[in-house]
C-alpha cells in the first residue's frame, strides 16, 4: 500500500465526490418531490381539480317530435358558431398570412375573405354551422399558432330542423330563437309541450381540456340530463301524408282557399292525421305568408251545414221523437217558416216528396230536417249538442283553439233551432266535428281528441304516456248504431256516394254551407260554399272519422262531390295502412236486390248469419242485462226496427222486403251479441 | 489456473449486463408512461411507434459504438468536435444557406436541428447533442495527456493556465448553442471542463476558489436579473423563464390554509389557473407542478393523467414527461425512475473506477455528467427547482435523436467497462 499509487488511481476518490455531488442532486429532487406529492398534495389535487372541473352552462338539446311511426317531424342539431377576436392575433403580417392560409384551408373558405375577417375591429364570425369536428380542427390550429385563448371561441346553438317539410306542419308548429338557438315553442305541438321538449339550461360540471371544452359533449351524461324529452304524435305519417296529398289536389282541382282534412281513430280521440291547406314548409319560414300556418282544424270554426243532420237526427232518435223509417213530407224541397213576423225559406237540393226519413237524410233534406228538429225541445236539443262538444274547446293539445259559436239557451229562438238543426246558426271547428262523429262512432261515448302519444326523456325512459280520456256519453249505443246505419245509406245510395270503398261498409254525411249571410238553402250564381264531407268507417266496427271540408271550391259545391273523394282517397289508403279488413257484406243498392231472387241458398244463408254473429262487434246493450230476441219474422223492416227499439235489442238488418232469417232465434237470450235479420223481397 | 479469456470472450465477460438492462428499464418505463398520457390525445397517437422504432435504432447504435475500442477515439474525436462545431455555427445561419436536402427546424424558439431529406422520408438531427459527447471526448483527451502536469501544478497560475484550453473546448459550442438559441442545452456545456478537471486532479485550492467565485457571481447575477430591464445576449422570453423561476426565492414562501387544503382554492385563484392567458411560461410551470403534486402517492393510475390527457400539461411527452410520470404513478413511479437512475449511475461510477487508463475514467465521468446534468436540469424543472430549460429527460422523454445521443453515451461507458484491464488473481 505504501507504493505510490499509479496516475490513474491517484484521484479515484475524487469521482467519488462527483458521485457524491450527483447524489446531493437527487436528494434534493426526491427532497423536493416529498413535499410535492406527499405534504402538499392536496392543495394542487384541488388545483387540479378547479382547472378540469368546470362548471359549464349547458346548452340543452332541444327534444325532437316524432310522428307515430317513430320518425323525426322535428329535431335539433347543435352546430357550432367560431368566433375570432382579431385584436388579439399578433399584427405580424408574416404570421397573419400563414394563419389565414390555415384557417381558409381548415375552414372551405378563400384566404381574401379570412384575411378580411382578421382585419375587423370586433369579434368577427369565421363560420357558421360548423359540426364539431371542424371545432377540434380549428382549435388545434389556434394552438399551433398560440392564439391566446380569448381569441377563438365557440358558441353552440341548436337549431331546429323539419325533415318532413311541410308533413304535419301545422301540428308540430314552430319555434322562435332564444339564448339556446331554436328552443322556444312558438305554436302547434312545439308550444303547447314547449316545457317538455325546452330541456333545461343547466350548469353541470364537466372535465374540461385545456380551451376550457367539454369533452364529447353530446355522448356526455350532462349533455344527456339538459335536453328536452321527445314527444311522440298521434299522427300517422302515411296517413298524413296521403291526408295532405289528396286535400291538396281537390284544392288545386276546385282552385279553393283551402281546406282541412282531420282523421280520428274512433275509441281513442288519436288523431291520425290532421290536414290543413294553405300549408307551408317549416325550413322556409321566412317566406311564408303568416295566414298559411294557421292550422285551420283548430282555428276555423264555420257553419257544418247538413254534417249538422247527423247531431240533429242523434239528438231525436236519442229522445225517441223520431223513427227512421216513418214517413216524412219534404214539401218538394221548398217550405216556408213563420215566426213571428219572420219567414224563412227553406230548401232542398233534391226535391222529395214524401219519404222515409233515412232517404230524407240520405238526400239530406233541409225541410225535413228543419221539421224534425222542431220535435226537440229546445233544452233538448242545447243539451245534446253540448254534449257533442259544441261550443266549446274539445281540449286537444293545440294551442289557440276556437271553440265555435253556439248561442245560449236564452239566445235559442225558434229560428235558432230550426237552422241550427240544418248546421246554420252555429259554427263549429273540424276537430268538433271529427270528434263528435268518432264519439257516435264509439257506440255514444265522447272521447277528447288528442295527438299527444307519449313523452320520453332523451334516454328513452317514459315521461309520459297519454291515456284516451273518455270524457262522457253522448248517446246510447242503440241511438249509435242507428245513426252510423242512416249515415250508411248516404254513402250507399244518398249524396255521398263518392266516399264508396269497395269491400268496406262507410257512413258519411255530406255537408254543402252557403259562406254568405243569405237565405238558407238559396242557391245562386256567385255565392261561395264550403263543401264538406265526414266519415266513420268500417260501419260495423268504426275504427276511424274522417272530417274534410274544402274552402269556396270553384266549379262544383257539394260536399259529396268535392269533399267526399277527399275523404275516400284518405280512408282507402288508411285501411290499408290500419290494417282495416274489409267488411263481410258489401252493400248494395236496395232497389237492386228488390228485381232479383236472394242470392242465398238456405244453407249458405245459415252459415253466413251463424259466422256474422259469432264475431260480430262486441256491443254492450243499454242498461246491461241480457234481453230477448224478439220473433220479427214477416216483418217489415220498419216494423222489425220498431220491434228491436222497443226491445232495446241491437240487430242488424240486411236487405229489403220482409224478415225471413233472424239470429239468435226468438225467445233466445241476447248477452254481448248482436243480432242479424234477413229480409227478402215479397214475391 | 484457468487461462485469462482474451478478446471478444473477455469483452463479453467484462460488458456491464446490469448496466444495459437499467438503460433498457428505463426506455421502457419511458415508453409506458408515453403511452398512458397519450392514450387520449389524438394527435399524439403516433408518437409511440415512433419511440418504439428510434429505440430499435438506438440499440442497433448501441451495440456499434461497443464494437469500437474507445482508444480509437482520441483523434476522431478532434475531428468530428471539430465538424460539429462547424455544423453548429451553421446552423445559426442556415436559413441562409437555402440548401434544398438541408433544411432546419425551428422548434419551440431555437433552431437546433437539421431535417435531411432522404427519399420520402428525412431525418431530423441535432448536431448539439452529438457536441456535447465530441466536447467530452475531446476534453478527456486533452486532460489524459495533460494531467500530470495539472496534478503537479503549483502556485495560481499554472493551474489556472491548464484550464483555458479545456474551458475553451467546451465554450466555443455553448456560445454556439446560446446564440441558437438553446438556453438549457447551452447550461449541460457549462459544467462539463470543471467537473472533468476535478476528477483530473486539479488542486483543492483552485477547486475551492472557483466555487466560491461561481457562487458570488450567481448572487450578483441574480440580483441583477432581478431587476435590470434588459439582459443583453438573452431573449425577453429567457430572461422571463429565469425571472419566473427565481421570484419564489425573492418572496416569502406562502402555504396554503387549512381551509384551502380542506376546501379547495379560492375562487379568485379557480380563474386565475384557467386564464391560460397570463405569463406562459408560469402557466406551464404551474401546471407541471400540479400534475406532480395531485400524482400524490400512488398516481392516478395509467393513463388516467388528467393534466396531460386534458392538455392541461403542455409538452407532456418530451419536456415534462417527468410531470406526467408523477401523475400516473405518483410519488412511488418517481422514486422508482430515480431509483433506476441511482443504479444506472452506480453501475456507471463503478466503469469509472475500474477504467484501465484515464482517457477512459475521463470520458466516463464526462459522459455520466451529460447525462446527470440532462435528469437534474429536466426534473429539477418540473419540480419548480430549476428555471425552464427545455431539455427533454434522457432515456424517458418522445424523441429520436436524444434517445440515440443517450445510447451512444451509454455504448461509449460500457465499452469503456468492457475493454478494462482484467482483475489479476
Amino acid at each position: 500500500m505504501a507504493a505510490p499509487k499509479p496516475m490513474e488511481r491517484r484521484y479515484l476518490h475524487r469521482i467519488l465526490l462527483v458521485a457524491l455531488a450527483f447524489s446531493l442532486l437527487f436528494g434534493l429532487i426526491v427532497g423536493r418531490l416529498y413535499f410535492l406529492q406527499r405534504l402538499r398534495h392536496d392543495y394542487y389535487v384541488a388545483k387540479a381539480a378547479a382547472q378540469q372541473i368546470r362548471t359549464v352552462s349547458i346548452t340543452p338539446r332541444r327534444g325532437a317530435v316524432f310522428s307515430g311511426e317513430g320518425h323525426f317531424l322535428a329535431n335539433s342539431e347543435f352546430l357550432e358558431t367560431a368566433y375570432i377576436v382579431p385584436n388579439l392575433v399578433k399584427t405580424d403580417p408574416g404570421y397573419r398570412h400563414d394563419l389565414a392560409i390555415d384557417l381558409a384551408d381548415c375552414l372551405g373558405l378563400d384566404i381574401a375573405s379570412v384575411k378580411r375577417k382578421l382585419r375587423a375591429k370586433r369579434d368577427t364570425v369565421l363560420a357558421r354551422k360548423l359540426p364539431e369536428s371542424k371545432v377540434w380542427e380549428l382549435e388545434g390550429l389556434c394552438r399551433e399558432y398560440g392564439l391566446p385563448d380569448q381569441a377563438f371561441y365557440t358558441r353552440q346553438e341548436g337549431k331546429r330542423r323539419y325533415p318532413q317539410g311541410s308533413l304535419a306542419a301545422h301540428v308540430v308548429g314552430l319555434t322562435k330563437t332564444d339564448d339556446y338557438g331554436d328552443n322556444t315553442g312558438l305554436s302547434g305541438i312545439e308550444l303547447v309541450y314547449d316545457k317538455y321538449l325546452a330541456g333545461s339550461p343547466s350548469s353541470e360540471k364537466v372535465e374540461v381540456n385545456v380551451a376550457g371544452r367539454g369533452l364529447s359533449p353530446l355522448a356526455s351524461e350532462a349533455y344527456l340530463r339538459a335536453a328536452g324529452n321527445n314527444v311522440r304524435l298521434t299522427i300517422d305519417e302515411a296517413i298524413q301524408h296521403y291526408a295532405e296529398s289528396a286535400l291538396r289536389e281537390q284544392v288545386e282541382k276546385y282552385q279553393a282557399l283551402g281546406g282541412v282534412c282531420v282523421a280520428v281513430e274512433v275509441g281513442t280521440g288519436a288523431v291520425l292525421a290532421m290536414a290543413s291547406e294553405p300549408t307551408f314548409d317549416p325550413n322556409e319560414r321566412d317566406v311564408v305568408p303568416p295566414e298559411n300556418m294557421r292550422n285551420r282544424c283548430v282555428v276555423d270554426a264555420i257553419s257544418p251545414g247538413s254534417v249538422m243532420k247527423i247531431f240533429t237526427a242523434t239528438a231525436l232518435l236519442e229522445r225517441n221523437r223520431m223513427n227512421p223509417y216513418e214517413l216524412i213530407d219534404c214539401h218538394r224541397g221548398r217550405y216556408q217558416f213563420f215566426s213571428g213576423r219572420n219567414a224563412y225559406r227553406i230548401r232542398d237540393a233534391h226535391e222529395m216528396g214524401v219519404v222515409e226519413i233515412h232517404e230524407a237524410f240520405a238526400e239530406s233534406s233541409n225541410v225535413a230536417f228543419a221539421h224534425l228538429g222542431r220535435r226537440l225541445e229546445k233544452r233538448e236539443h242545447y243539451d245534446q249538442l253540448v254534449l257533442f262538444g259544441f261550443g266549446s274547446e274539445t281540449g286537444i293539445d293545440l294551442p289557440g283553439e276556437a271553440s265555435g259559436i253556439m248561442h245560449g239557451l236564452e239566445r235559442w229562438y225558434p229560428a235558432t233551432q230550426i237552422s241550427v238543426s240544418i248546421g246554420y246558426g252555429i259554427t263549429v271547428t273540424p276537430i268538433q266535428v271529427a270528434a263528435a262523429v268518432a264519439a257516435i262512432a264509439n257506440k255514444g261515448v265522447y272521447v277528447r281528441p288528442h295527438l299527444l302519444a307519449e313523452i320520453r326523456s332523451p334516454k328513452g325512459e317514459l315521461v309520459f304516456r297519454h291515456e284516451p280520456e273518455a270524457l262522457r256519453r253522448v248517446c246510447s249505443p242503440q241511438t249509435s248504431q242507428i245513426v252510423l246505419n242512416l249515415m250508411e245509406e248516404v254513402v250507399t245510395n244518398g249524396t255521398g256516394t263518392n266516399a264508396q270503398l269497395p269491400g268496406y261498409r262507410v257512413g258519411g254525411k255530406t255537408g254543402t254551407t252557403i259562406k254568405d249571410d243569405g237565405v238558407v238553402g238559396e242557391e245562386s250564381e256567385g255565392k261561395r260554399y264550403y263543401a264538406s264531407f265526414v266519415a266513420v268507417l268500417p260501419v260495423e266496427r268504426p275504427r276511424l272519422a274522417i272530417y274534410c271540408w274544402i274552402d269556396e271550391p270553384q266549379g262544383a259545391k257539394y260536399g259529396g262531390d268535392v269533399a267526399a273523394p277527399v275523404v275516400r282517397a284518405v280512408a282507402s289508403e288508411a285501411v290499408r295502412l290500419l290494417d282495416i279488413k274489409p267488411s263481410r257484406e258489401i252493400p248494395s243498392r236496395p232497389d237492386a236486390i228488390e228485381e232479383i231472387e236472394p242470392r242465398f241458398e238456405q244453407d249458405t244463408l245459415d252459415s253466413v248469419l251463424a259466422e256474422a254473429t259469432e264475431d260480430g262487434p262486441a256491443l254492450p246493450l243499454a242498461s246491461g242485462g241480457a234481453r230477448s230476441m224478439p220473433d220479427l219474422r214477416g216483418l217489415t223492416i220498419r216494423e222489425a226496427a220498431l220491434e228491436l227499439q222497443h226491445n232495446g235489442v241491437d240487430a242488424q238488418l240486411v236487405g229489403w222486403g220482409v224478415a225471413t232469417q233472424q239470429n239468435p232465434a226468438p225467445g233466445e237470450r241476447l248477452s254481448a251479441k248482436r243480432g242479424l235479420v234477413f229480409f227478402s223481397p215479397v214475391n | 489456473m484457468r487461462e485469462h479469456p482474451t478478446g471478444l470472450g473477455l469483452h463479453a465477460r467484462q460488458f456491464d449486463y446490469f448496466l444495459a438492462m437499467f438503460v433498457l428499464f428505463a426506455t421502457g418505463f419511458g415508453i409506458l408512461v408515453l403511452a398512458g398520457s397519450t392514450r387520449d390525445v389524438p394527435e399524439l397517437a403516433k408518437i409511440l411507434p415512433q419511440q418504439a422504432r428510434w429505440w430499435g435504432i438506438a440499440i442497433g447504435v448501441f451495440c456499434l459504438t461497443l464494437a469500437v475500442p474507445y482508444r480509437w477515439l482520441k483523434i476522431p474525436g478532434w475531428i468530428v468536435y471539430g465538424m460539429l462545431v462547424v455544423s453548429l455555427a451553421a446552423l445559426v445561419f442556415a436559413s441562409h444557406l437555402g440548401m434544398a436536402w438541408i433544411s432546419t427546424v425551428r422548434a419551440g424558439g431555437a433552431s437546433s436541428w437539421y431535417k435531411i431529406a432522404l427519399g420520402s422520408s428525412s431525418i431530423r438531427f441535432q448536431p448539439s447533442e452529438f457536441a456535447k459527447i465530441g466536447v467530452v471526448i475531446v476534453l478527456a483527451h486533452w486532460l489524459s495527456l495533460r494531467r500530470e502536469s495539472i496534478a503537479e501544478a503549483r502556485g495560481w497560475r499554472k493551474p489556472i493556465l491548464e484550464c483555458i484550453v479545456p474551458l475553451a473546448v467546451a465554450a466555443l459550442p455553448m456560445a454556439i448553442v446560446f446564440l441558437q438559441p438553446d438556453f438549457g442545452t447551452a447550461s449541460v456545456f457549462l459544467p462539463l471542463p470543471f467537473i472533468v478537471l476535478f476528477v483530473a486532479g486539479l488542486p483543492w485550492r483552485v477547486v475551492l476558489t472557483t466555487v466560491a467565485f461561481g457562487t458570488a457571481l450567481a448572487l450578483g447575477g441574480f440580483v441583477y436579473l432581478m431587476n435590470a430591464d434588459h439582459v443583453p445576449g438573452l431573449k425577453p422570453y429567457q430572461l422571463n423563464r429565469i425571472r419566473v423561476f427565481l421570484e419564489p426565492l425573492g418572496k416569502p414562501f406562502n402555504p396554503p390554509g387549512v381551509e384551502e387544503i380542506l376546501y379547495g382554492p379560492a375562487q379568485p385563484e379557480v380563474a386565475e389557473t384557467s386564464a391560460k392567458s397570463r405569463d406562459p411560461d408560469d402557466w406551464q410551470i404551474r401546471q407541471a407542478e400540479m400534475a406532480l403534486g395531485s400524482g400524490r402517492l400512488f398516481g392516478k393510475g395509467w393513463g388516467q393523467g388528467t393534466q396531460s390527457r386534458l392538455r392541461f400539461l403542455p409538452a407532456h411527452h418530451t419536456d415534462f414527461i417527468f410531470s406526467s410520470l408523477g401523475e400516473q404513478f405518483g410519488l412511488a413511479g418517481c422514486l422508482a425512475l430515480l431509483l433506476l437512475y441511482v443504479l444506472i449511475v452506480w453501475r456507471c461510477v463503478h466503469v469509472a473506477l475500474v477504467a484501465s487508463d484515464a482517457f477512459g475514467q475521463y470520458l466516463v465521468v464526462g459522459l455520466l455528467s451529460i447525462f446527470i446534468l440532462h435528469v437534474f436540469l429536466n426534473i429539477g424543472m418540473s419540480v419548480r427547482l430549476l428555471p425552464t430549460t427545455g431539455l427533454p429527460l434522457p432515456l424517458f422523454s418522445f424523441g429520436g435523436s436524444f434517445l440515440v445521443t443517450n445510447y451512444v453515451i451509454f455504448g461509449l461507458i460500457a465499452n469503456v467497462g468492457m475493454r478494462r484491464e482484467p482483475k489479476e488473481r
